[in-house]
């Protein structure tokens, strides 16, 4: 959806990178910038104890489109600035600019690492005067991803943790797990910072029936089924929780995503493909059905239908009743 | 001459027989202080060791002990022959043209960054273009030449006559002239120091002394490559004046034995040696600036090579035997131009090694080359080493001996293991004369080796790049290929480097296209632009993409997801937003407008249906005017009137766009009354929802 501006604006965004990062005014001996995935994981050099970051940056735009927006005498200023909707916190600087080459700003922004939770965006804002009123926006760059703390799902992977545990022995229930399921096969714990599925090894032969593909068509068959049954399940309950987090928009305004990162690929992901159309209406409708009466039981049914076909469930269990109807001739020719 | 002793009669029975100290301490039973003090004049020697070495030398042991009975002489060297040379060798410069036109050194020296990795890979790649046995061996010998030793070499080259013009030539302001300068303190200071390059298995210079061929486009032209080969290295002629850039004193000597011989010359040899010096006045005669060095010739050109004197060979440490087919290339006044302080011999032999090792393991892994590294003084072989990239490159020639012996996989677990996986490379259709094809698929492949985690080599997380010169080309930086790769070593081997079909052939022929003078990278150049149909460049950008994904696939950290859950269920829950494909509705793709006099947003839209006409499907959908701000949703503000103005109607603040159509556009207005501000002081988008695709009878 192209956005017009009533003024001449940047239409190239400017490079954003970040060069250098300190935490509490060391630099890590890894590797925890990555320029091509726009990503700062500090989660990753596994350092514990430290109290904030410093990220240095710099910026590069169009020396030409610069010069156009600063045709009447203006001057854009560019602005570093840190957010994450999980912990609703946001920090700015304004960067200092150089015009060596091309118009180029740097700076650094220090974080502090209690103020900051999940996903923290940053992105720097190039802003000018028009017609008289300060600080419009005429650019942005592209968004750099920063995590302090250990990313929900696996940035590289993008999924959720699976453990085994035995739900039978106290020691190893997942906490919020009620003692009375203790023989439940598996557990989806839910919670917004680290989403994670449990499975039950104290249920007989569950290991070895999901742990590896067993040989035989019959087991196979049944733990192709098995494994499409939880996953179903907890992608449902993931949806219901992201679409519980998505907070009531301001009246006449569109909603927003919910704040952690997890719940926003979930219904990025499912939203589109209940609704045929495009992220943003659907998230709309999503939200109007959750308010309307019987609203959320179609939509609860909509979604099954939706994760069944991205976990191409019909598909897997063509291939199953297939491979269990190849069962008997096989042992009529042994 | 020097005063004949026992120290000098063992030098000189130890240079004629090649050995060194080490090798005479080690045949005859004792240590190598004590030669040293033998060759010092320190300590004489026992009758026992004086007999032993005569032996293991070859002379007599009369002479060695006192200097009675016939002396040794050096192979193939004879004063008849040293008494010809002198008469009929000299040097003679070219003269300025008839324009008066003045170059004030060769453009091609300039052309490279001047150092000793630079010089290796320009002479060893010339040494391998010149194969003619599959395994050829190329020797870089470093010596030191003081006192005498150096007086007798600077007479052989004429030096009182070469001085004269490199002098005169040092006296130009220009860059050339300061380093004439640098070199001319050299030859009157402490010691001067030759790079001697010889190589054996090789064709040798072949071609007449002038016009087309090898000899010619070494020795005589410039800017000329002669390479007839697809695999050969260069293809621009410029390598060689890396041999000039490395002389201080701008002047390079030759001596070939080439597999041909015209008829009715000597087999033996051709000596022949150029300075490469600006344009300078000597005497009143005004010189372009090259000159050669040979037979003086009363014909053209006025010098010839001087072929058949072995002696003269000698006396220029261009000696070769007569059998040994190849050439050898004397820099003299060797020096590196990339450091301040001068570097020592022992210093040179380190880098030489590094840079065979670095740029050439590909070659020596694979058999094809052998490289040896000498330090002499004067005639005195001091140590030898055969470069082993086992040791300096240990990762790279363990992949590839893995590679060899099919000792691969798919995927990486373990420091040491080697993935190898195929590489398309989309070869573009070649219109270049002899040599035209269509457009051909080459399979490349790519070699993965797993490092360990300490590993700090500098070319850890890079991918050495070659194809059949067996000359690495580049190491591509892989070190992001993703966030926290694991350690790894990569190799990716093109054209005939792996395989040997038509479509590798044509692999090479366009990555050797691909390479500038440099020949330290792919890009577009303007042989390819010239050669090939459109989309060279864009089969180099993918090959690399196509590596850099290989990779990011095989070395993707084995990320913190310590959970021990099945694999397979893990995948299920993998929460991919890219998947998804768009839903195939009517799009908005385009949106003009202004902010009209009256306040509102005049916004005109393009929208581009997601079905070709024919399919009978109507599209009704209902557009909305966003005001976007930076945070939060965007706002939908009321409409004052939509207008149809291409492949659509206006129907109940609906757009309906009829079968058929591939694109439609309208024109929206915002209503300024219901406007929550100013329409200057926001965004404006234009969205479609509710899209609903309907029957013709609907509608």
């Amino acid at each position: 959806m192209p956005a017009l501006y009533p003024y001449r604006i940047l239409t190239n965004q400017p490079k954003l990178v970040v060069t250098k990062l300190t935490m509490d005014g060391n630099q890590p001996s890894g590797q925890a910038i990555d320029v091509d995935s726009r990503t700062v994981d500090m989660a990753s050099l596994g350092l514990d104890g430290w109290r904030y970051c410093s990220l240095s940056v710099r910026i590069e735009a169009v020396s030409e489109e610069v010069r156009q927006v600063e045709a009447d005498g203006r001057q854009v200023t560019m602005t570093l600035v840190a957010s994450a909707s999980a912990s609703e916190s946001r920090q700015s600087i304004q960067l200092n600019r150089s015009d060596v080459a091309v118009p180029t700003w740097s700076g650094r922004i220090d974080l502090e690492r209690c103020n900051f939770s999940g996903k923290i965006s940053l992105r720097a804002v190039a802003t000018t005067t028009v017609d008289g009123i300060d600080h419009r926006f005429v650019g942005s760059s592209e968004t750099w991803a920063v995590w302090m703390e250990e990313p929900a799902t696996a940035i590289l992977a993008g999924t959720l943790p699976v453990e085994w545990r035995n739900f039978k022995t106290p020691a190893e229930r997942p906490a919020g797990l009620d003692p009375e399921l203790d023989d439940e096969i598996f557990f989806a714990d839910l919670t917004p910072k680290k989403p994670t599925v449990y499975l039950n090894k104290g249920v007989d032969g569950l290991t070895k029936l999901l742990d590896r593909p067993p040989a035989d068509p019959a087991q196979r068959a049944l733990h192709d089924t098995e494994m499409t049954a939880i996953a179903a399940s907890v992608w449902l309950a993931m949806f219901s929780t992201a679409l519980s987090a998505i907070e009531d928009p301001e009246p006449g305004t569109d909603p927003a995503w919910p704040g952690e990162d997890w719940q926003e690929r979930v219904l990025k992901l499912l939203l589109p493909q209940i609704y045929s159309c495009g992220e943003d209406e659907a998230l709309k409708k999503a939200v109007d059905d959750r308010v309307k009466p019987g609203g959320s039981a179609t939509l609860s049914s909509r979604a099954q239908a939706a994760i069944a076909a991205h976990l191409k469930a019909t598909k897997r269990l063509v291939h199953s009743i297939k491979a269990l109807d190849s069962v008997p001739k096989e042992e009529e020719q042994s | 001459l020097p005063k004949d002793t026992f120290a000098t009669r063992l030098r000189l029975a130890l240079n004629i027989a090649g050995k060194s100290q080490t090798e005479l301490a080690e045949a005859i039973n004792t240590s190598g202080s004590a030669v040293s003090q033998w060759l010092s004049g320190g300590k004489n020697p026992s009758r026992l060791s004086v007999e032993a070495a005569s032996r293991f030398l070859g002379v007599d042991v009369g002479w060695l002990l006192g200097g009675v009975g016939p002396a040794p002489q050096s192979p193939g060297v004879s004063s008849a022959e040293r008494t010809e040379y002198a008469e009929h060798s000299g040097w003679r410069f070219r003269p300025q043209p008839e324009d008066g036109g003045r170059e004030y050194g060769n453009a091609g020296v300039w052309t490279f960054k001047p150092d000793i990795e630079t010089f290796v890979r320009e002479t060893l790649q010339n040494t391998l273009d010149a194969a003619r046995e599959p395994v050829v061996q190329a020797t870089f010998s470093v010596i030191r030449l003081q006192g005498q030793a150096r007086d007798e070499f600077l007479q052989a080259l004429q030096w009182d006559i070469l001085r004269k013009h490199v002098t005169a030539s040092a006296q130009s302001g220009q860059q050339l002239g300061q380093i004439l300068r640098e070199g001319l303190r050299m030859v009157d200071g402490h010691e001067l120091i030759l790079l001697r390059v010889s190589d054996s298995g090789t064709t040798g210079l072949v071609g007449p002394e002038s016009g087309t061929g090898q000899f010619a486009a070494l020795c005589r032209n410039s800017l000329d490559s002669d390479k007839q080969q697809k695999s050969s290295g260069g293809s621009f002629g410029l390598g060689k004046a890396a041999l000039w850039r490395m002389s201080a004193l701008s002047t390079v000597l030759f001596n070939s034995n080439p597999i041909e011989v015209e008829e009715g010359l000597p087999a033996y040899g051709r000596v022949i040696g150029r300075s490469d010096l600006g344009w300078h006045e000597l005497g009143g005669d005004p010189n372009a600036g090259p000159g050669w060095f040979g037979r003086v010739n009363s014909g053209v050109p006025p010098i010839v090579s001087y072929r058949g004197n072995r002696s003269l060979a000698y006396d220029l440490y261009l000696d070769r035997s007569p059998d040994d087919i190849g050439t050898s290339i004397v820099v003299v006044g060797f020096y590196d131009p990339s450091r301040e302080e001068p570097a020592s011999a022992a210093e040179i032999v380190t880098g030489i090694e590094a840079a065979a090792a670095r740029d050439f393991w590909p070659a020596i892994s694979a058999g094809r080359l052998t490289v040896t590294v000498e330090e002499y003084d004067g005639r005195n072989r001091k140590s030898a080493t055969n470069v082993d990239p086992g040791k300096s490159q240990p990762a790279f020639v363990d992949a590839f001996h893995k590679h060899l012996d099919d000792d691969v996989s798919t995927s990486l677990r373990e420091p040491g293991d080697v993935a190898r996986i195929p590489i398309q490379l989309d070869v573009p259709a070649c219109t270049i004369q002899g040599n035209q094809h269509p457009a051909m698929t080459h399979q490349a492949v790519l070699l993965v080796r797993l490092a360990e985690t300490d590993d700090a080599s500098s070319l850890l997380r890079r991918a050495a790049f070659f194809r059949g010169s067996g000359m690495v080309v580049q190491y591509v930086d892989m070190s992001r290929v993703c966030l926290g790769p694991r350690p790894f070593h990569a190799a990716l081997l093109c054209g005939t480097a792996y395989t040997s079909d038509a479509a590798s052939s044509a692999a090479e022929l366009f990555l050797r296209s691909a390479e500038p003078p440099a020949h330290d990278r792919w890009i577009l150049t303007p042989a390819l632009k010239i050669g090939y149909a459109r989309g060279a460049g864009k089969a180099l950008i993918e090959l690399e993409e196509r590596v850099r994904a290989q990779i990011r696939e095989l070395v993707a950290p084995i990320f913190k997801d310590v959970s021990d859950g099945p694999q397979a269920l893990k995948d299920l829950l993998r929460l991919s937003t890219a998947a998804t494909p768009p839903p195939p509705v009517p799009r908005v793709t385009r949106v003009e407008g202004e902010v009209d006099s009256a306040g509102r947003w005049d916004l005109t839209a393009t929208v581009r249906m997601p079905v070709k006409a024919g399919d009978g499907v109507v599209w009704r959908v209902e557009p909305v005017v966003l005001f976007g701000a930076e945070t939060h949703g965007a706002r939908a503000v009321p409409i004052d009137e939509i207008k149809a103005t291409r492949n659509c109607k206006v129907k109940g603040g609906h757009i309906v766009i009829p079968a058929g159509k591939s694109s439609a556009e309208f024109r929206i207005t915002t209503k300024k009354s219901e406007q929550p501000v100013p329409a200057e002081y926001v965004t404006a988008l234009v969205d479609l929802r509710n899209a609903t695709p309907l029957k013709e009878a609907e509608v």
